[in-house]
């Protein structure tokens, strides 16, 4: 009986699996002709600042702020406009 | 009655220490009375000052061979926070620049260690995880930097971005779409935004964030060439080879115009 049970399991699982080849097969369409090279070209932009600027030992309480202020700012643009990345701010 | 009342309440605020500002520099550590050993540390730790201070001068005229040797003095002299952070931060980001990458993921680490809020030395983390080729991680950091700064841009961005280097597309298109209120107006946003939706098989989406892409930064040629992919991959033969063929007008790259040549090549176009 239980070699039975392990046989109809082991069927059951291969007739699953078959199943869910064949419509992966069947779903997916094909890569149309140039799709490989096309996908060398598509590569992920970086952020504007992969690093940031050093930090004095005053900094993350005083003026030397930026590179903190930089990576607490909710926006993608310069915390201080004009600012070139990596150069503190002046008051 | 009321009198020592209100002196109560002026007693109170007297207390209630001053928020740390911007805008203000911090002055050195000063000595303050103590015994011996608090004496020398705080020695150490006002000389650590002084020597992170001298080293973000040499970084800032770009000698970073010299700043480097300041900012392991500073290291070595093991001083009080936030000061022993900020040194291992700084040494950190010297290694970074000079690619030795391993070394600079530990000292990354100990600046976290001994302060998880310092948020550049998260971004640095990440830098060289990818650089390393280790998405894993890459991905963990990105998530712990933006769990140390929900409001954060930059932690969401690197977090799609290491998503997206990862293969994880559905997560780096979540991130991206996140940052959409108040960056839409970002061409990097739109476009890595674009490319994960076409990764993860949603053309018409990424077909949208790819205009918009262009729509914001016109002479973008990595936009016209994800604009010609997604065509290619909806089997719209025609549109992709006049979206890459605009890529290829576009671009300063000459890798990107031998591979918009060899597309154009297989579309029949050239």
């Amino acid at each position: 009986m239980l070699r039975y049970l392990t046989l109809m399991a082991l069927f059951a699982a291969l007739l699953i699996g078959s199943v869910a080849v064949a419509a992966h097969a069947v779903g997916a369409p094909p890569a149309p002709p140039g799709w490989e090279i096309a996908t060398r070209g598509l590569a992920p932009e970086p952020p504007g600042h992969v690093l940031l600027g050093p930090i004095s030992a005053a900094g993350r309480k005083a003026w030397d702020c930026w590179p903190q202020l930089e990576a607490e700012s909710a926006t993608l643009d310069p915390v201080f406009q004009g600012q070139p990345a990596g150069e503190s701010p002046r008051p | 009655m009321k009198a020592v009342a209100l002196m109560l309440v002026f007693a109170a605020l007297a207390t209630v220490p001053a928020r740390a500002q911007y805008g203000r520099e911090t002055p050195p550590p000063t000595s303050q009375r103590g015994d011996g050993l608090d004496l020398g540390r705080q020695a150490q730790t006002r000389r650590a000052f002084e020597e992170i201070n001298q080293g973000f001068a040499l970084y800032q005229r770009n000698d970073l061979a010299g700043a480097e040797a300041k900012f392991r003095s500073a290291v070595a002299r093991d001083p009080d926070e936030p000061q022993g952070s900020t040194a291992y931060y700084d040494v950190g980001l010297v290694l970074a620049r000079t690619a030795r990458y391993d070394e600079a993921a530990r000292a990354f680490d100990s600046a976290l260690g001994r302060d998880p809020g310092i948020l550049p030395a998260w971004l640095g983390l990440v830098y060289v995880d990818l650089q390393r080729g280790k998405l894993v991680e890459a991905q963990r950091d990105a998530r712990a930097m933006r769990a140390s700064a929900p409001a954060s841009a930059l932690a969401r961005y690197e977090e799609g971005y290491a998503a997206l280097r990862a293969g994880e597309y559905d997560l780096a298109a979540s991130a991206f779409a996140a940052l959409l209120p108040g960056n839409g107006n970002v061409a990097s946003v739109r476009y890595n935004l674009g490319l994960a939706l076409l990764r993860a098989g949603r053309l018409d989406d990424a077909r949208v964030e790819a205009q918009h892409a262009i729509a914001l930064a016109p002479s973008y040629a990595k936009g016209y060439f994800l604009l010609g992919s997604i065509a290619l991959r909806a089997g719209n033969r025609s549109s992709a080879a006049q979206a890459y063929a605009k890529a290829r007008t576009l671009t300063s790259d000459p890798s990107m115009r031998l591979l918009c040549d060899d597309v154009l090549g297989q579309l029949g176009a050239r």
